[in-house]
């Protein structure tokens, strides 16, 4: 089963059209979200739409509040709302439908968050962010100078430990949504083998697709408390 | 198929270009647009509660003083009432 990608290539770089295509409208429908549930927020009688807004919204201070404490940044509250939500959308995309080409097996909609390009730069934007972050609050030489803080010979092991930690909170979510996809795919095309198999593998896919409900949400949840713990580590 | 090679598997680094544009973008439109105001109202709404509630902490203070100073002119006016009736 081998299903290629559709790559185009503008000025001399190769482009994923089906991630582009995919990853543009969860941002989209992520801003959509958030435009409807703040209509019209009124701060003493909290609409029903408002009511989740700000629950999402404290959810995300919690967390943060308990891994980091009190901070002085209120950015830190929007790039956690919004890499819960993107991450959720982009996770429960995939769950409808694959489409791909007939003759071609080219897959032209799947979830963005299935393709290691994708989570991979998610998790080098959340170290970038961790790096930025301590830089702000205690300033370049601290940051510079904390690298060797607890006894000098550690130095290789911090660097192998922020690399590392990219690596696994990229790939950990890539996993997580690929054998997803792979095994709704494999459960699905029991179809073309007849009708006792497809029936017979249709309670199968209903579990699945019910825990890979689940696994979209505690995927993008985890995804944000480890966030949390490394821009914690990196403060302290 | 991509641009370069990391142990045999290709990497197309406009995707990643893509990504990083897009959700930088998903990042600050959110921020301006609405997180800032959910932000505002919460902790103005906290701001507003510990205000009330103190406030309110106040108000039963005085409201137990001045009840205090209305027994002791009740009792000042009794004992007047007394001395006066047995001087009549």
């Amino acid at each position: 089963m081998d299903h290629g990608r559709p790559m185009v290539e503008w000025f001399g770089i190769t482009f994923d059209l089906s991630i582009i295509l995919t990853s543009t409208t969860a941002a989209v429908l992520v801003v959509l979200l958030a435009f409807f549930l703040t209509r019209n927020m009124d701060p003493d009688k909290p609409t029903k739409l408002q009511n989740v807004i700000e629950w999402i919204v404290e959810f995300v201070q919690n967390i943060s509040d308990n891994i980091i404490g009190k901070t002085k940044m209120p950015f830190i509250a929007s790039f956690g709302v919004c890499l819960l939500l993107y991450i959720f959308i982009a996770n429960l995309l995939g769950l409808p439908a694959t489409i791909s080409t007939t003759d071609t097996h080219v897959v032209w909609w799947k979830s963005p968050t299935a393709d290691p390009h994708v989570t991979l730069t998610l998790a080098v934007m959340v170290m970038g962010f961790s790096h930025y972050y301590d830089v702000k609050t205690n300033g370049v030489k601290n940051y510079l100078a904390g690298n060797f803080r607890p006894y000098k010979f550690l130095f290789p092991f911090k660097l192998m430990e922020q690399f590392s930690g990219t690596l696994t909170l990229g790939l950990r979510l890539f996993g997580a949504i690929y054998a997803g996809e792979v095994l709704i795919m494999l459960l699905t095309s029991s179809v073309s083998s007849g009708i006792f198999p497809a029936v017979a593998a249709s309670v199968p896919l209903f579990i699945w697709l019910a825990f890979k409900l689940f696994i979209s949400g505690l995927q993008a949840y985890i995804f944000v408390v480890l966030t949390m713990v490394y821009v914690s580590v990196r403060l302290h | 198929m991509g641009d370069f090679f990391i142990f045999g598997l290709p990497v197309s680094i406009g995707t990643i270009l893509y990504q990083l544009v897009i959700f930088s973008i998903l990042v600050f439109v959110m921020h301006k647009l609405f997180i800032k105001k959910v932000v505002e109202m919460l902790n103005g709404r906290r701001d507003r509660v510990v205000e009330q509630i103190a406030s309110t902490e106040k108000f039963k203070q005085e409201a137990r003083e001045k009840l205090l100073e209305q027994e002791e002119l009740l009792e000042e006016a009794k004992i007047a009432a007394s001395n006066i009736r047995k001087k009549s």
